[in-house]
C-alpha cells in the first residue's frame, strides 16, 4: 500500500514532554517520514528515505546566519522553525548536543519569551471569569423560575467557566512548564494537578451555583 | 532556583571562562568550538548553541568586540575589560583550588572520613 502523501503527528505538547516529541520524530524518520513542518499541534511529515538521526529543539527569537552556520558546523542540520523562536535540528547519533548541560537553563528561559505575557492574561481571564460567573450568576440563578431554567443557565456559566480555563492549556501551563524546566533541567513535567484542581473548583462552584 | 546571571555577578561561568580566553586572538565562533575541542573533553563541552548565547552575552556585556563580519562568519577578540575580567577570573580560581589543596594536603587518604562529634 502506498503511502499517503503527508502525514499529521500530533504533538506531545514540547513544553511538557519534549523529550517524548523528539524520540517520536527519530522514529518516525527511521520509518521513512521527514518532518517539513508545523500545523496548529501537529508535525507535518512526507515521505522520504529512512535516516538514522536524532532530533533537538532549541528557543532562540530570531537568530541570525551565525546560529545556524554554528550549529550545521557541529553536525545540528537545522529542519524546520516555528513562529522564529522554536527551531528543530536533527543529526546523526552520537552527536555532542547543541546546549552544554550546565547552561541548559538558559535554553528554557529563553523558551518562555513572551509565553510569560500570554500566561498572565490567561489567568486575569480566567480570575475575571470567575469573578463575574460567582457575583452575577448566583444572583441571576436565584431570579430565574421555574427551577429547571436556573439549572440550564448554571450549565451555561459552568460552560463559559471551562472554556475560559482551556485558555490556560495555551497560556499559563506551557509557561510553567518552561519555568519549572529553568530550575530542574530537561525532563517531563508533568503538571495534570492544575486541570485537576481546576476541574475541582468548577465543580464546587457549580454545584454552588446550583444548590444556592 | 534559577541561577542569576555570572556576568552581571562579576564572576564568569565555565564556558565564559574558556571563550574569554579562547579569543586572546581573534577568531570566528566556529574556531573556537574547534580550539574547545582540542581542550579535555571530560572538562569542557561547549554546544552550538551555548556558545552563540555566549558570545553575544558577552559582546553586550563589552568583555567581547567583533572585528569584522564575513557573512555568517563574524570574528571576535577580547577587549581590555574582558582581559581584566579573565585576568580576576584565574586568580579567583587559583585562590579556590589553593584552599582545596591545603585542605587535603592535612588527609591524603582515599576513604571517606568518618564523621564522629
Amino acid at each position: 500500500m502506498n503511502k499517503p502523501s503527508v502525514r499529521y503527528e500530533t504533538s506531545r505538547g514540547l513544553a511538557f514532554d519534549e523529550a517524548g516529541d523528539m524520540q517520536r520524530l527519530h522514529e518516525l524518520a527511521a520509518e521513512g517520514w521527514r518532518l517539513i513542518g508545523f500545523k496548529g499541534l501537529s508535525y507535518v511529515l512526507e515521505p522520504a528515505p529512512p535516516e538514522q538521526v536524532v532530533f533537538t529543539v532549541d528557543y532562540m527569537y530570531e537568530p541570525d546566519a551565525e546560529y545556524f552556520a554554528l550549529c550545521q558546523a557541529s553536525g545540528w542540520v537545522h529542519v524546520v522553525s516555528m513562529d522564529k523562536l522554536i527551531h528543530i535540528f536533527k543529526a546523526p547519533p552520537g552527536t555532542p548536543p547543541m546546549f552544554s548541560t550546565a547552561e541548559i537553563h538558559v535554553k528554557y528561559q529563553r523558551a518562555q519569551g513572551r509565553l510569560l505575557r500570554a500566561a498572565i492574561a490567561g489567568v486575569a481571564v480566567v480570575v475575571a471569569v470567575w469573578w463575574g460567573v460567582i457575583m452575577w450568576g448566583r444572583a441571576w440563578s436565584q431570579q430565574l423560575e421555574p427551577a429547571w431554567l436556573a439549572i440550564v443557565g448554571s450549565i451555561g456559566l459552568l460552560g463559559v467557566v471551562i472554556a475560559a480555563q482551556t485558555l490556560l492549556i495555551f497560556t499559563f501551563t506551557p509557561w510553567l512548564a518552561y519555568r519549572i524546566r529553568q530550575w530542574r533541567g530537561p525532563g517531563q513535567v508533568v503538571l495534570s494537578a492544575i486541570p485537576i484542581v481546576t476541574s475541582l473548583l468548577t465543580v464546587v462552584m457549580f454545584l454552588w451555583l446550583v444548590i444556592g | 532556583m534559577p541561577r542569576r546571571d555570572s556576568i552581571s555577578n562579576g564572576e564568569l561561568n565555565d564556558s565564559q571562562f574558556y571563550i574569554l580566553a579562547a579569543l586572546i586572538e581573534p577568531l570566528h565562533g566556529y574556531a573556537v568550538m574547534q580550539m574547545l575541542m582540542q581542550v579535555d573533553s571530560q572538562a569542557v563541552h561547549i554546544g552550538p548553541a551555548t556558545l552563540y548565547t555566549t558570545l553575544r552575552q558577552l559582546v553586550e556585556a563589552g568583555l567581547l568586540e567583533r572585528c569584522e563580519s564575513d557573512g555568517a562568519s563574524k570574528i571576535y577578540v577580547i577587549t581590555a575589560e574582558g582581559r581584566m575580567r579573565l585576568i580576576n577570573e584565574i586568580a579567583r580560581k587559583q585562590a579556590m583550588v589553593e584552599f582545596a589543596k591545603r585542605a587535603l594536603k592535612g588527609n591524603t587518604s582515599d576513604e571517606q572520613t568518618v564523621c564522629t562529634i
